[in-house]
């Protein structure tokens, strides 16, 4: 029996929550979409959308370490305003999958392009399937670079 | 539709405060009953009863257009129909709160209040780890884009009031980041473009900016609403 792909987006924002819910079950009318309010593990999903800041905390990278304990083959995102080498850093070595500004059209149309890539390459019921194979984890370190020395350019252009 | 089994009651006579209590506790998955007197609030009371349904917990506004809000309170702590009784009130006196505490709060809420905080601690209170299920709704896409979009100029409206009056950096920060990445998807980009770069400049600056910081972003959502 197929069975639906299951996706969280964790935020401490429920209008933003809401709405990115809904904009997704238009998108992929295949996923289960839920939102979850608290900055701890809500369970097994296959797809994770992480705020990097809940009420001004900054636990993104906790998270995403603590979800690769529990569901080692799902595909992490993660949505942040700063640029910060350590957060990189961990994000890399947790096989996040990408980190998006949350105030950017651009970043919010790439993360649905990875998740139709994610639902495309893994069959149904298989929850994470290869994701977490070593030329999808390459792969996804290697997009999550590329974006990220993208930015970084353009940061320094702002900046001179 | 409620999601979460938890029953709520708001006894408060400003509407667009009601109204916004009720709309952000809906959203997280609560069922909530409005009253806006102490006449209805009594009147929803005595149907509860005849169904045997109780509340998890009750928000009571204190100054109420038919009486004083700590006599209801009273009778919902005396009663078995309410778990948990709040006092809501703009009177921040000590005085005013052991009056409260004494007819039987067991918080007091002080207006303006910060809605987000105020629903994390209710969650709490009733052992909640909100986790909303969206693909169980049953409503069509149009109408849940049409609520969502009304529900957050709501919120929008709720952060002017709150940004008339200083809150610590963290809060402040934290809001310019939720505006950052709401606005944009509700389509204020102006709002989600200043939120950005007020929060670097915040950033940068320090506390001494925190004033303008509000002030600025207060009139650009007053702007933007009115569009």
């Amino acid at each position: 029996m197929n069975k639906l792909r299951k996706l969280i987006i964790m935020d401490d924002d429920p209008h933003y929550s809401g709405m990115l819910a809904l904009k997704l079950r238009m998108q992929f009318p295949e996923l289960m979409v839920s939102s979850f309010n608290k900055a701890d593990l809500p369970g097994e999903y296959d797809i994770y959308i992480l705020d990097n800041d809940f009420f001004g905390e900054e636990c993104g990278a906790r998270l995403a370490e603590d979800i690769r304990k529990i569901s080692p083959k799902s595909l992490v995102l993660v949505l942040s305003g700063t640029l910060e080498f350590s957060l990189l850093k961990r994000l890399v070595n947790c096989h996040a999958a990408g980190v998006f500004d949350k105030s950017s059209e651009d970043d919010l149309e790439h993360m649905m392009n990875l998740i139709e890539q994610y639902l495309v390459r893994i069959p149904r019921g298989t929850r994470g399937g290869t994701a977490a194979s070593l030329p999808n984890t390459l792969r996804g370190i290697r997009e999550l670079m590329t974006e990220w020395n993208k930015r970084l350019a353009f940061e320094e252009k702002r900046v001179s | 539709m409620c999601r979460t089994g938890k029953h709520i009651l708001v006894v408060e006579d400003t509407k667009s405060v009601s109204m916004l209590l009720a709309a952000t506790l809906q959203r997280v998955g609560f069922r909530v009953d409005v009253a806006e007197s102490l006449r209805a609030a009594r009147q929803l009371l005595s149907q509860k009863e005849k169904s045997q349904i109780k509340y998890d917990l009750a928000l009571v506004d204190i100054n109420l257009p038919d009486g004083d809000g700590s006599e209801l309170l009273k009778e919902l702590a005396t009663s078995a129909w309410c778990k948990v009784r709040y006092a809501v009130s703009a009177d921040a006196t000590r005085r005013a709160k052991r009056y409260a505490m004494r007819a039987g709060a067991d918080k007091y809420v002080i207006k303006p209040f910060d809605l987000r905080k105020l629903v994390d601690v209710i969650s709490e209170e009733t052992g909640l780890r909100i986790i909303v299920h969206h693909s169980e709704n049953q409503e069509s896409w149009s109408d849940e884009k049409i609520r969502l979009a009304q529900s957050y100029r709501d919120h929008l409206r709720f952060v002017t009031g709150e940004l008339k009056t200083p809150m610590p950096l963290t809060a402040l920060k934290s809001r310019l980041h939720q505006l950052r990445g709401s606005a944009m998807l509700y389509g204020f980009r102006r709002i989600s473009a200043l939120a950005s770069e007020l929060s670097e400049r915040l950033s940068e600056q320090g506390p001494s900016l925190a004033e303008d910081v509000r002030a600025v972003l207060r009139q650009e959502i007053c702007v933007s609403l009115k569009e």
